[in-house]
């Protein structure tokens, strides 16, 4: 149905925990939120088609959806949750895991994120004493110059992948990579609210947000920007969240109360047999 | 037409004509204003007499063996015959002749005497000059023909209670002039007068004051004490239940039930839903369509018959699920369906047929049976979907409010229900569900509005759809890969068709 869906691997996560195997994910029929939304669930101005079902993690954008005239959502939750459901044995962290993974704010290839990276690494040294990963995105990691400011500072830096676009080169075990990455480590930080940062402290990392949150290229003022942000979750912006408010966040946020069964997907999603006309076909 | 005429059925005592009642050794007698061509017991264009299981759960506690009884008014040969069955002596007050007779003739060898006319006819010189136990409990205004030009509701309870002992018990009925079913259906009745609506005065016609409150006042400004009043549905002299008190949600239902079935025909608002939902409000015992009321008798049972209203803790699971649809709280919806399932896989046969979502009461996580049901076939998964789609038939037909697009089947949504519990609706289970592709016929006037507004919404959706998915297909033809695509494999086909015709 619309491309975003498949961002992340996130239909491939779904199609695996529906009991469709690890084929190509068949196309939903819908739209599928992709990552932390503080309005709609959907990026600014997604153009959808009416009474196309819309998937989201959580109630609050359900509702702030609704009051904005979109209407046929469905909460079932992060695709993340449902990942951490498909490997229940990596859904901790690991007994080794050390140091802290910080994520910088990321841009996409349709909008650049402005901002000093000196200064991350700067905030990063301020409150941060064990060992560093600097997971950048795609196109920042592709960025001799600024991948060069994280290594010069001693860190490790990675990427979990290529998210997709238009249904090419998705990579379909990026949020695995990032699971497991994540829960190498002891604490999970940004510098602003996202997904990650909700991510980590899912599998009770401590979280930490702090430094310039950076400027992103035209950034829609209907979300409200970082401002909104901070008013609404102020317990949230905080070098050193408290665990048990981090929790409740997060579970409030990624939709922990909203997770459907594998039959009840396979009914949203239109990926039951008789309604399936690619190859993915459902083992029941 | 009412009229009993002398070419119909002569040989059938409630066809007696006029000239036959005169004629016979009446035992009946007639004390004046009585109608001779008419009859309460075997009405051709009326209510029948007061009659059933409600009445006569009333009497019982009521009744002594030394009483002497006034039945005042129509009630039913056999509501006649319980009260003789249990007193001393029982004098009959029936406006109609034929019925007077009748009466007379069934009960020829018991302490009965039945006495025909009007009752501002029935003087102290007839019958008792003051009973224990006087019943009227069809009301008033059918203790009068038309022979009585003007009789107020005040005054006919006055001519009753001026023959009642001192310390008597009396019964009587009310009819509501604003009761439930004025919200329900437009009564044809009301606007095409039948027979029993002959001219009347206004200055009096027998009619009970509007209102519950307005009829206790003029009860006790005639000097009565109201020791037990009962709201009756779903009507008067079809009465299926009496409560003393219409209220909290398992009389919500039973009442709702009672109500429902009485109005099959073609209703303004859903007959269930409406009375159900007047119930929860506190309105039960204000629109109940009639009353009864108890004077000089305490410690009565609440419930009339005993039983009607199911114990229980719990409210009906159906009113859980239409509450979650209503303010569209899927995840309760969810909780909700996947409970009642897993309870109702664990049933037996017997008890899982009669488990749908409008016969089980919920109480936290335990499941209980609420009354008698309508038997859905089916075991097993079969009966998950056949009991899901029968709520969701009900809740469509009651117009509520779907989280889902439902089109004008049961089954899209029946199949989103039955997946929150882990089962798929296949064809082959689809098909055991009995009405399953029945469509489905919202209940009342109200609700086929709303159907058409959510049907309307629906297809402009389904629409933009249409001319959605035809952009993307033109997209997709104008594209270059597509265009090079036919470019190259058209001509290569021709070729491979060619080479295939030479080697062959």
């Amino acid at each position: 149905m619309h491309h975003a869906n498949h961002f992340y691997g996130h239909a491939h996560v779904m199609a695996q925990y529906a009991g469709l195997g690890d084929a190509e994910p068949p196309r939903i029929w819908g739209y599928l939120q992709h990552g932390w939304n503080i309005l709609d669930g959907f990026a600014y101005n997604t153009a959808f088609v009416d009474g196309m079902p819309k998937f989201v993690w959580s109630d609050s954008v359900r509702r702030r959806g609704w009051s904005m005239g979109l209407r046929n959502y469905s909460v079932i939750g992060s695709p993340w949750l449902y990942l951490l459901q498909v490997y229940p044995e990596l859904a901790k962290p690991a007994e080794d895991a050390a140091g802290t993974i910080f994520y910088p704010f990321h841009g996409w290839e349709g909008q650049n994120v402005l901002g000093d990276h000196g200064q991350i690494v700067a905030s990063i040294n301020e409150h941060e004493n064990g060992p560093i990963t600097v997971c950048l995105y795609w196109n920042e990691f592709q960025n001799e110059a600024i991948r060069q400011v994280y290594t010069d500072a001693g860190f490790r830096v990675i990427t979990h992948g290529y998210r997709g676009l238009h249904w090419r080169k998705v990579d379909g075990d990026f949020l695995l990579k990032q699971l497991r990455e994540i829960r190498r480590h002891k604490r999970v930080a940004s510098n602003r609210l996202s997904s990650a940062v909700l991510y980590g402290a899912s599998l009770g990392l401590q979280p930490g947000v702090y430094g310039d949150p950076m400027l992103l290229e035209h950034e829609h003022p209907s979300f409200g920007g970082q401002a909104r942000i901070k008013r609404m979750w102020p317990e949230l912006n905080q070098p050193y969240v408290p665990l048990d408010q981090a929790r409740a966040f997060t579970d409030t946020e990624l939709g922990v109360d909203h997770l459907v069964c594998p039959a009840e997907i396979r009914d949203m999603f239109r990926w039951n047999s008789s309604q399936l006309t690619g190859s993915a076909k459902v083992a029941v | 037409m009412t009229a009993v005429t002398p070419d119909r059925s002569p040989d059938s005592t409630e066809s007696k004509t006029a000239s036959e009642v005169e004629a016979s050794a009446a035992r009946s007698v007639m004390i004046g204003a009585e109608m001779l061509n008419w009859s309460d017991l075997h009405p051709e264009d009326g209510r029948p007499a007061t009659a059933g299981r409600v009445p006569a759960a009333l009497l019982e506690p009521v009744l002594r063996a030394a009483d002497t009884v006034l039945v005042a008014g129509p009630h039913s040969l056999e509501l006649i015959e319980l009260i003789v069955d249990q007193v001393a002596s029982v004098d009959v007050l029936a406006r109609s002749a034929p019925d007077a007779e009748e009466i007379a003739d069934a009960l020829s060898d018991r302490p009965v005497r039945v006495f025909c006319g009007a009752l501002d006819r029935f003087t102290p010189e007839h019958g008792e000059s003051s009973y224990d136990v006087i019943v009227a409990l069809d009301g008033l205004p059918r203790l009068v023909g038309p022979d009585t030009p003007v009789l107020t509701w005040a005054d006919a309870l006055e001519a009753l209670k001026a023959r009642l002992a001192p310390t008597g018990r009396l019964l009587i009925a009310a009819e509501n002039a604003f009761g439930i079913e004025r919200l329900i259906q437009p009564d044809p009745t009301v606007t095409v007068p039948r027979d029993e609506a002959w001219p009347r005065d206004v200055a009096g016609d027998v009619a009970a004051p509007a209102g519950l409150k307005a009829v206790r006042t003029a009860l006790e400004a005639s000097g009565l004490t109201v020791d037990q009043a009962y709201s009756l549905y779903p009507e008067l002299v079809g009465a299926k239940v009496a409560v003393a008190d219409a209220s909290g949600p398992l009389v919500g239902a039973v009442i709702a039930r009672a109500v429902a079935s009485r109005f099959s025909g073609p209703t303004l608002t859903d007959p269930y839903r409406t009375t159900h939902d007047a119930v929860a409000a506190g309105l039960g015992n204000e629109l109940a369509p009639a009353w009864y009321f108890v004077i000089g008798a305490t410690d009565l049972p609440q419930v009339l018959p005993g039983g009607a209203v199911p114990d229980g803790p719990g409210v009906l699971l159906e009113e859980s699920l239409l509450t979650a649809l209503r303010i569209d709280d899927q995840v309760a919806v969810r909780r909700t369906v996947s409970g009642y399932v897993t309870w109702l896989l664990a049933q037996d046969a017997a008890t899982g047929a009669v488990a749908s979502a409008d016969n089980v009461l919920v109480d936290g996580t335990s499941y209980k049976v609420f009354a008698d049901g309508v038997v859905v076939e089916g075991s097993g998964e079969a009966l998950v979907v056949g009991q899901l789609a029968r709520f969701v038939r009900r809740s469509l037909e009651a117009g509520s409010r779907q989280p889902w697009a439902a089109g004008s089947s049961a089954h899209d949504l029946t199949s989103r229900l039955v997946s929150m519990a882990g089962i798929t609706v296949t064809t082959e289970l689809w098909a055991t569900v009995a009405d399953g592709n029945e469509p489905v016929q919202p209940t009342g006037n109200a609700e086929q509005l709303a159907t058409i507004a959510r049907l309307s919404q629906e297809l402009a959706d389904a629409s933009t759809q249409a001319s959605w998915f035809e952009s993307q297909l033109d997209g997709i033809r104008r594209s270059r890969p597509y265009r090079i695509g036919q470019a190259v494999l058209n001509p290569a086909r021709v070729v491979v068709k060619r080479v295939r015709r030479v080697v062959r």
